[in-house]
């Protein structure tokens, strides 16, 4: 039967349908359909208190008085709250939490297996992946689509030192992450990035290797240039250009 | 029938009145229709354009719609981001994988002390040298009330630490014996009175900045023109009774302005200087800044950023520079 709360409840032809179908005493027409709104009344008559702990007693016709509250498909459309299992354009990708339409979430996303209600398992598991992927092993790590996303950027990437010519302990990881950083726009942590074993000693063309969540590795190209302020490298840009353009 | 030629007789003297002209149009003349023909006519020239020119003045120029077009540009809507999943345009509030590019996420915005070591570690990385200065980039919300706003302004702050290594020329105007004496003990460069003058307009002497007494106001007026935002006025300190006061402010006080209506671009410290010195100067200077606006109107202060001569600005958090300090030093 239904539990209904003294004071304002709301009339929901809720999901239920099992547990109704188990209790039909009377031939009654449920819908079979999902509730497509709700209605939010409030009892016209209050209910006399019952004993503590006992639910309240409605006996009286006067307990079926209700009155319209609001009804809730006036009220701006909410989103729902999902967990992406997929990578999803203009989303997210897996384990992301997004919040959709609801349209968007029931006809395409759950429908389709594209993501997940966020229960609290549901929530545990995807929060285990994420820490797998910092701290758990490499055999179970999944590389997430933005990570794939970097590994393609730096496949096409190239990278280029101003060096000051005595080399001697000066290329260290930091000096190149650092060029990282503000070359490509990278950020590159110290241990996800690999050296060439050999300590550089000269001008010249190398590699080196960037580990994207320790799963993929890139080689990067890395030119070692004689260094050069920045006020003369932007003459020497211009100077370049003004050929090109004659 | 009737009313399609009445529709393009319309048309046609529509035609007529801005082209002056009487044409025999046979494009809009329907081929049904006998291709008419209406007499010469010159119209007075002085009637249709009066009316042109008021509807000139109020649309707006090409220029002026041009530039408002930028002004919109560069003020970027801000979209409210914080109930959405993710801010809008950028892939996620804070990136998942140890490697990632850092345009696809929201800007960093560092503690003060996190920024300066950062500023250091990047001097030493990029081989660039020690004793480039550090310079503080403020945006300033000018606003106050309705239509209101905070003119751009100049201001002279005394630094803990100062970085300059000479001190500021100061012309000092005086008739006062007395007082000349009294300025040239406390490092005046130049004292004088009328006869400086002028020495100034012939361009022959120059200074940082110019005091005077009250009482040479009037006769200063001349150089207003020549000395513009230097001229002294009672507003920025310039003039006043008490000179040695006056003088001990300008003689090491680093002096900043507002450009473009609400930017502060000043040069801080220089690199080398420890890392509490720099603070400190910035401190100094945002305090001297934030002293500008009402505290009922909100926070002068938009944004902060750190930057050195060779390296790119790190975005500074505001609320570690506010003056409720149980925030700053918890």
């Amino acid at each position: 039967m239904w539990t209904l709360v003294s004071g304002r409840f709301a009339l929901h032809n809720s999901c239920n349908f099992s547990y109704v179908k188990a209790t039909l005493f009377r031939a009654q027409n449920i819908s079979q359909t999902a509730c497509k709104n709700t209605v939010v009344v409030e009892r016209w008559w209050q209910v006399p208190l019952s004993q503590e702990g006992r639910p309240p007693r409605l006996y009286s016709n006067r307990h079926k008085v209700y009155r319209l509250v609001e009804d809730m498909k006036h009220q701006p459309q909410r989103k729902m709250e999902l967990i992406l299992t997929q990578t999803v354009p203009k989303l997210g990708g897996r384990g992301d939490t997004v919040f959709v339409k609801k349209s968007l979430g029931r006809n395409k996303l759950l429908p389709e297996g594209l993501a997940v209600y966020p229960s609290p398992e549901n929530k545990h598991i995807y929060a285990e992946e994420r820490r797998i992927l910092c701290e758990g092993k490499l055999e179970d790590r999944i590389q997430t689509w933005t990570g794939k996303k970097t590994v393609e950027f730096l496949k096409s990437a190239k990278l280029e030192i101003g060096m000051h010519t005595p080399i001697k302990d000066k290329l260290t990881k930091e000096v190149v992450c650092r060029r990282f950083l503000r070359m490509l726009g990278v950020v590159v942590p110290l241990h996800a990035l690999t050296l060439p074993e050999e300590p550089i000693q000269e001008l010249g063309d190398y590699w080196c290797e960037v580990t994207v969540n320790g799963l993929d590795t890139v080689r990067v190209p890395m030119s070692l240039v004689p260094f050069m302020e920045s006020r003369l490298m932007k003459l020497r840009k211009q100077e370049e250009e003004q050929p090109n353009t004659e | 029938m009737a009313a399609s030629s009445r529709n393009l007789l319309r048309v046609f003297a529509e035609c007529q009145r801005q082209l002056f002209i009487a044409r025999v149009p046979t494009s809009v003349c329907a081929s049904h229709n006998a291709p008419r023909h209406h007499p010469m006519r010159t119209y007075a020239a002085a009637a249709k354009p009066a009316r042109k020119q008021k509807k000139d003045e109020k649309v707006p120029t090409k220029d002026s719609k041009e530039q408002e077009e930028k002004k919109k540009l560069l003020q970027k809507q801000k979209i409210n981001d914080t109930s959405r999943h993710k801010p809008y345009g950028l892939t996620a509030w804070a990136p998942v994988d140890d490697v990632y590019l850092v345009r696809y996420y929201p800007r960093q915005v560092y503690e003060p002390e996190v920024a300066v070591d950062m500023l250091k570690t990047f001097q030493k990385l990029d081989f660039t040298p020690e004793d480039q200065p550090v310079f503080l980039d403020l945006q300033l919300d000018m606003k106050l009330e309705k239509k209101k706003k905070i003119d751009p302004f100049v201001s002279t702050v005394h630094l803990p630490h100062p970085f300059k290594k000479d001190i500021n020329k100061i012309l000092v105007f005086t008739e006062n014996p007395e007082e000349a004496r009294v300025a040239t003990e406390n490092g005046a460069a130049i004292v004088g009175g009328v006869d400086l003058i002028e020495k100034i307009l012939e361009d022959r002497i120059t200074a940082d900045f110019y005091l005077a007494v009250p009482d040479m106001v009037t006769k200063i007026l001349p150089l207003k023109n020549k000395l513009r935002k230097k001229y002294p006025k009672s507003k920025r300190g310039t003039v006043g009774v008490n000179i040695p006061e006056m003088l001990a402010l300008f003689k090491t006080g680093h002096e900043y302005l507002v450009e473009r209506d609400s930017y502060i671009v000043t040069q801080t410290a220089t690199l080398d200087m420890p890392k509490e010195h720099i603070l400190d100067n910035m401190r100094t200077i945002i305090k001297d800044v934030v002293a500008h606006k009402p505290a009922e109107f909100g926070p002068l202060i938009d944004r902060i950023i750190a930057s050195t001569k060779m390296s790119e600005g790190l975005w500074l958090k505001c609320e570690a520079f506010l003056p409720q300090e149980d925030v700053k030093e918890a």
